[in-house]
């Protein structure tokens, strides 16, 4: 079901028809982090809506050594789930959709908050979920807490770490 | 009435159980105990056992404690319904801060007792019992605990201030 209002992603995407009983989607496509902005304005226009937007750390697997953004885009008129995998190689930001779609705003933001991925264009780039001061990102697969004694006793920096700061 | 007592010794017999003659403490400890007013707020899914006491069917009122509070300033019990998650933890600091003395705090369920489901090494998102950040008083185990289990936290935070007791005690 890619065709008709979807025919122009050909120009920007890597398309492929899905079995939709075993995957739970009907389309997948590989865009360039930069060609999202398009991406998401196509199937805007073709009138689909953001489902759902995250992020997977596959940076220790082999094959992809890289995060991947993926977006959900998904329509009530019909059964039509499509998915666009974006692969951000280093420390390369993916780019907002946010002014295509102001839900995918907090989106963007936890992906940035558990997964440290810069998002270029970002109305209010900012922590979502965990306290605004945390160091660290949670979901990145070589996460180690190192917060945990500061936010666990009282909420109140420690002593000798305030010290650590200036 | 037996005539061999005079009119006061019959008078004083009859008003024992009604006049207390201790230190003003204590008297003051029974007025604490009859008139807890909880702050009104929840952390999560306990809440709605919490509601559900302060309702009809389990009436805190019945024991004068009611009256939710809608200001730190005016409560006098820090019911911890729910997950205290690592950003709320110094809200809930602030809010306890807040609240003159004398004051008590109630753990409701295993959330707030040692972080309860959410607990594993390494975890990020929650703070790992209430009393790491604030004194509690009394614990009352569960998940959800059932409505009758934090009404008798709270008859046991009242059998507690009546006697002075300042050790932290549990339901069950």
């Amino acid at each position: 079901m890619i065709g008709g209002d979807l025919g122009r992603l050909a120009g920007v995407c890597a398309s492929s028809e899905q079995d939709y009983a075993t995957r739970g989607y009907h389309g997948l496509h590989e865009a360039a982090a930069e060609a999202m902005p398009e991406v998401a304005a196509l199937f805007r226009a073709a009138g689909y809506h953001l489902e759902n937007l995250t992020c997977l750390d596959q940076r220790a697997v082999e094959e992809m050594g890289c995060f991947s953004i993926i977006y959900q885009f998904g329509r009530y008129d019909d059964l039509d789930r499509q998915l666009v995998c974006v692969k951000l190689t280093g420390d390369q930001p993916a780019i907002s959709i946010a002014s295509v779609f102001p839900g995918a705003d907090w989106y963007e933001r936890e992906v940035f908050d558990m997964h440290g991925v810069g998002v270029e264009g970002h109305p209010d780039l900012k922590r979502i979920l965990m306290p605004l001061d945390y160091i660290g990102h949670p979901l990145r697969k070589d996460f180690v807490d190192q917060d945990s004694l500061r936010h666990q006793l009282s909420g109140v920096v420690l002593e000798e770490e305030a010290e650590g700061d200036q | 009435m037996p005539a061999d007592k005079d009119s006061t010794e019959i008078l004083l017999e009859q008003a024992r159980p009604l006049v207390h003659l201790d230190t003003l403490e204590n008297l003051f400890n029974i007025g604490r105990a009859n008139s807890l007013w909880p702050l009104t707020f929840g952390l999560a899914c306990c809440a709605m056992e919490m509601m559900a006491v302060g309702a009809s069917r389990f009436d805190l009122d019945r024991i004068g404690a009611g009256v939710f509070r809608p200001s730190a300033r005016q409560a006098d019990v820090m019911i911890l319904a729910g997950t205290i998650s690592r950003k709320m933890g110094p809200v809930i600091k602030t809010l306890w801060d807040q609240m003159p003395s004398p004051k008590w705090s109630i753990a409701m369920g295993g959330c707030t007792i040692d972080g309860g489901p959410f607990k594993y090494p390494g975890q990020y998102a929650i703070i790992e019992g209430a009393d790491r950040i604030i004194p509690v008083d009394v614990y009352v185990p569960g998940c959800p605990p059932r409505p009758e289990a934090l009404f008798a936290g709270i008859l046991k935070l009242r059998d507690k201030i009546r006697s002075g007791d300042k050790t932290p005690a549990t339901v069950g």
